[in-house]
């Protein structure tokens, strides 16, 4: 439980190696999902976007400490562990987090929110299958706790986010009294904290169940032992680092990529994702973090009249879901067939896998205009204008629509309330 | 085959319920306070339903009387139940506390 555990064992290279590289994947996991829990309210001013990503990032850091129940299987049953099954080596694991994290990297590089964990999957299951071979692969497994919530967690989570945006909508209407639709505002920073936390239980957990099996397997921890307690803090201060920087590319695209969102709408969205991941993680499957927030926001563009939902930037982060598992497999299996090499394989993947990962990283730094442009339109709008030069001109747009539709809305209202009273009926 | 469809169906009437829920009472609080405002006379509300300038003398006496404390005594229940709701959520979050 100490750290001086640590010096006492034996460390070989590749148990440095995973400890390393899980670590990283739990920094790309925090500034990935960091927009699942903060777009939204960066997106309607209810926070500033640096006070944001800290609280989100204090909230991973105590989530992460507040659960630390070990991990007793990495793979959730995806790869058939134990007797009879495979026996999960460091190197595979090593070539897994290689997948997930070159993964990460891409997506958001494209600034697109993918799940981390169908990453880490996809990269342990293609590490495995090169391996052990195709039978090491539960398929039930992947079935179950893969592709059928990849396929429900969006829909329930937009069919929740669409009837409470209406609620919402329906119980604020103008114009009877002068709603004070901004106090959302205030809701927004509870139901986002929420999700923040939730996120911090559950991810961090990943990372130091990695780490952990890691240990175990190569016998610097004997299997009765809980996580160890320095690997609590690593993983805590690595998903809230990660966090704090923010992936800002991802938190653009779920922000104001995919719909407009108000303060309402933000409330509504992240009021369905807290309760949507906390039913499931309590009751039944366990559902994406990033799957189920994405489907709310565009659940929340349904429900408010007169918002459009950019279906090709939603098309496309749904094609991003897709790919994840099979992309990081096949960089899993990659890795994978390099590691058999030996210690000079791991030695030759460490370094091409850093090197992929400082590329892809310069390459963000590279002309940023130019990259945003080739994401989304509305994206290389927030990139050259800064956000107040925006917001004060969506202000004046909106004001101009606003008085236009009141108008034209209490004239209807009128006619309405006319043809109610002659007893005629519409 | 192994998979369970029910609990699926459970989590999504679950979330919708509980979701629904807290968005409504929340509106309903937000509802409830401008309603208190407009009878406090921080605003008024023109016939044709847009709204107008505060009427003169606001704070009106009536701010602390009668229907406007009724309506933010309701509007503040409604967030305390939101408040509950949110601490129910820490509760399930934590699980150390169960």
């Amino acid at each position: 439980m100490l750290l001086g555990h640590l010096p006492a064992v034996d460390i070989t290279l590749i148990v440095v190696l995973v400890i390393a590289l899980a670590l990283f994947f739990d920094f790309t996991n925090g500034f990935h999902d960091t927009a699942n829990a903060m777009a939204t309210p960066i997106a309607t001013g209810a926070m500033k976007p640096k006070v944001a990503v800290t609280v989100a990032a204090v909230l991973n850091l105590v989530g992460a400490f507040l659960s630390t129940a070990v991990a007793t299987s990495i793979s959730h049953g995806l790869i058939n562990e134990g007797p009879g099954g495979v026996q999960i080596s460091p190197e595979m694991i090593f070539a897994g987090l290689i997948g997930a994290v070159v993964w990460n990297m891409i997506t958001w590089l494209r600034g697109l929110p993918s799940s981390s964990s169908h990453a880490l999957f996809g990269g342990l299951i293609g590490a495995a299958i090169v391996g052990a071979g195709f039978d090491s692969v539960n398929y039930l497994a992947l079935l179950t706790v893969v592709i059928i919530p990849a396929f429900l967690s969006p829909v329930i989570a937009a069919l929740v986010s669409f009837l409470s945006t209406r609620i919402a909508y329906r119980l604020t209407k103008r114009p009877v009294f002068p709603n004070e639709r901004g106090g959302f505002r205030i809701g927004q920073v509870f139901t986002s904290s929420m999700v923040s936390l939730a996120h911090g239980t559950n991810d961090a957990q990943k990372t130091m169940g990695v780490i952990t099996l890691t240990l175990i397997a190569s016998g610097a921890q004997s299997g009765e032992e809980g996580v160890q307690f320095w690997v609590v803090v690593a993983c805590a201060l690595a998903i809230a680092l990660g966090t704090y920087t923010g992936g800002w590319r991802i938190i653009r695209t779920l922000g104001s990529g995919i719909t407009e969102i108000r303060a309402t709408q933000g409330f509504a969205a992240e009021a369905s994702t807290a309760a949507t991941i906390l039913a499931s993680s309590h009751l039944g499957f366990a559902l994406s973090t990033t799957q189920v927030s994405s489907g709310s926001i565009i659940g929340a563009g349904l429900g408010r009249r007169g918002s459009k939902i950019q279906w090709s930037t939603a098309g496309k982060i749904v094609i991003a879901w897709f790919i994840t598992l099979p992309a990081s497999a096949a960089v899993g299996a990659v890795a994978a067939g390099i590691a058999r090499l030996g210690v000079i394989g791991l030695v030759i993947d460490a370094v091409v896998g850093a090197a992929v990962i400082l590329g892809l990283y310069l390459w963000s730094l590279r002309k940023p205009h130019e990259q945003a442009a080739a994401i989304e339109v509305d994206v290389a709008a927030n990139a050259v204008f800064t956000r107040k030069e925006l917001r004060d001109m969506q202000r004046k747009k909106r004001a101009a629509d606003v008085a236009a539709r009141r108008a034209e809305l209490s004239r209807e209202r009128t006619l309405r309330r006319m043809a109610a009273r002659k007893g005629g009926r519409r | 085959m192994g998979i369970d469809w029910l609990a699926f169906v459970t989590v999504a009437v679950v979330a919708v319920v509980s979701s629904c829920f807290v968005v409504a009472v929340y509106s309903v609080g937000l509802r409830l306070w401008s309603a208190a405002d407009t009878r406090a006379g921080k605003f008024t509300v023109k016939d044709d339903g847009t709204i107008g300038p505060a009427t003169v003398g606001f704070p009106h006496p009536s701010n602390v009387t009668g229907v406007v404390r009724l309506f933010r005594a309701l509007s503040v229940l409604c967030f305390a139940v939101c408040g509950a709701a949110v601490l129910y959520g820490i509760y399930l979050i934590v699980p150390q506390f169960h």
